[in-house]
């Protein structure tokens, strides 16, 4: 799976609770939406009807948080078999989850914790990655995790591990821009160098969001406004993985929407300065605004 | 040193989430040359610092959680004996499922059965109870329904044959405190504590959802009944027959009519 295989989005914006009514009533300015796949894992009510609405004018990603991809329990079947439902349900353009574990011993601490950059964690981590996309028939992304520790065993760089689980595995890479510039900050590396090693036929989505600063570390709440250094970094990046899908996360401190459609519009101001600079292709989906749930999504050729 | 990555897990989850805190689990723990041979610590965090940043999110991402499904028992309780709460639920009951929205659904049982819930107001069981069941029916399956349209498509003469059933969304509580009542006054906003506390005296809610809203209210012993029949499935012939044992209305008749108009107004049956 590499970005041949995901569809071109363009500019999209999490989809979150304070902004169903807006979006269901306003149609707004983003080109997709991504979803927290553990909201919608639900029988039915408010939640269901609301992502019906909406992916009845927009393309959709599934972005998961409990798959605990990198946790040394058994892959969560009844977990798996409930999120492949949804995504026949609502056929997002893709799925994803974070490269991290989130519980283990049966006890799921709905956190993102990061692994070891071992062999050991490579194997075992790119091996369920591939039971996971054969499972979920659709393709599928690992997200780079904002990390607060590192681990005495880790043998390589963070970008080398996301590197070789992403090759091993075969699958895509969520790339968060606020993920690699708040860990650059928490383990002391050079965020570019970061950007640079990544292979770019790998990258097939960003995520841009905030952080907060903590003096000693920097936290990735998704509560403030994207910072410059991280809309710089997002511009280094796009010149160097190109018209990749980028999306807005804003999950506390919500602001209205419009706030999110600035950000958006920034994004693609940025994103057109870099690719002209370095004389890549456009965006797609910038055009887009309603599009029929039945019609699909333009692959990349 | 060299751990495999479940050890090491296990090590971690158990220092992330010890309600004693970091410092003293990994007095416990003692992992073979300190937390600083497995974790790597720097001139600003140590090793140790760094797992306490996750073990503060831990509990008060999971804090948040329940603050926001039980927004009544926070007020009653308040800030910090919710706290406890917290962390003797989570003690008790750490979070297995994958989604948080699976987190509270032992509450009301834990606090009923806590032994050490001595200080706790005893209607709290009832009062998590009812909040926890506002969260199960907001999120249970979509059926269709039987409304207005589709009973005027029935015969008259047909009614009493007709089978239904409640649908998912639907729940009814037996309580022994009036917690409805304190609830919807939380919700409501400006009463003073001591207009919240319920009465103690047995009640049955309905808890129901219509229009991806979640709405509540007492109902008497007679529509009591008729829910648990409509519960089981049963046709209105006996749903009615259930609930007129049940009333004690001057107009029977009357009662049953305006029963069944309310559930169908409520969207709340479904065909058998």
């Amino acid at each position: 799976m590499k970005q041949a295989d995901f569809a071109a989005l363009g500019f999209g914006a999490g989809l979150r609770r304070p902004h169903y009514v807006h979006v269901l009533e306003n149609n707004p300015a983003a080109d997709w939406f991504e979803v927290i796949s553990e909201n919608f894992m639900v029988a039915g009510g408010r939640p269901i009807e609301v992502l019906e609405g909406v992916r009845a004018r927009y393309p959709i990603v599934m972005h998961g948080v409990s798959m605990s991809i990198g946790s040394s329990d058994p892959l969560d079947f009844d977990y798996l078999r409930e999120l492949r439902a949804a995504a026949r349900r609502f056929e997002p353009a893709w799925l994803s989850d974070h490269l991290c574990w989130t519980g283990v011993g049966g006890h799921n601490m709905h956190d993102l914790i990061p692994l070891p950059h071992t062999e050991e964690a490579i194997r075992h981590v790119a091996a369920r990655i591939r039971v996971v996309q054969d499972f979920l028939e659709r393709p599928f992304a690992i997200e780079n995790v904002s990390s607060y520790l590192t681990y005495r065993d880790s043998a390589i760089e963070e970008w080398e591990f996301l590197s070789a689980i992403a090759e091993r595995a075969d699958c895509g890479i969520l790339l968060d821009i606020n993920n690699i510039f708040v860990n650059a900050f928490n383990h002391r590396f050079d965020a570019r160098a970061y950007i640079d090693a990544i292979a770019p036929e790998r990258v097939v989505q960003f995520h841009l969001a905030g952080h907060s600063d903590h003096g000693a570390y920097r936290l990735d709440t998704h509560d403030h406004p994207i910072c410059e250094e991280v809309w710089a970094l997002y511009e280094y990046a796009v010149r160097r993985f190109g018209a990749v899908p980028a999306l807005i996360e804003w999950d506390d401190n919500i602001p209205a929407f419009d706030v999110i459609e600035s950000a958006l519009d920034e994004a693609r101001r940025r994103a057109a300065k870099a690719l002209a600079e370095s004389g890549s292709g456009r965006y797609g989906g910038q055009s887009r605004r309603i599009a029929a749930a039945s019609s699909e999504p333009d692959h990349r050729s | 040193m060299a751990a495999n990555l479940g050890e090491l897990q296990r090590l971690l989850r158990n220092l992330i989430t010890a309600p004693e805190g970091v410092a003293a689990r990994l007095e416990m723990e003692r992992p073979p040359g300190g937390i600083e041979a497995l974790i790597r610590g720097d001139d600003r965090v140590g090793a140790a610092g760094r797992v306490e940043i996750y073990a503060g999110m831990y509990f008060n991402r999971l804090l948040e959680g329940l603050r926001e499904d039980f927004p009544g028992l926070l007020k009653m309780l308040g800030e910090s004996d919710f706290r406890d709460l917290t962390r003797e639920y989570l003690r008790a009951h750490p979070p297995s499922r994958p989604s948080i929205f699976h987190l509270g659904c032992f509450m009301a049982d834990f606090i009923r059965d806590d032994p050490a819930g001595g200080g706790r107001p005893q209607f709290a069981s009832d009062l998590a109870r009812l909040e926890r069941t506002l969260i199960e029916v907001f999120h249970a399956a979509d059926v269709s329904v039987i409304d207005e349209a589709a009973m005027r498509r029935v015969p008259v003469e047909q009614w009493p044959a007709m089978r239904v059933r409640l649908v998912p969304a639907v729940a009814m509580l037996d309580l022994r405190w009036r917690v409805g009542e304190t609830l919807s006054r939380v919700e409501a906003g400006g009463f003073e504590e001591s207009q919240l506390a319920p009465e103690e005296h047995a009640n049955t809610i309905m808890v129901w959802r219509k229009d991806g809203r979640v709405f509540y209210r007492e109902i008497d012993d007679a529509e009591r009944a008729g829910i648990i029949q409509a519960r089981d499935g049963g046709t209105l012939a006996e749903i009615f027959e259930a609930i007129a044992v049940q009333s004690n209305a001057g107009d029977p008749v009357a009662e049953l009519n305006r029963i069944i108009q309310r559930w169908i107004a409520s969207e709340i049956l479904t065909s058998a």
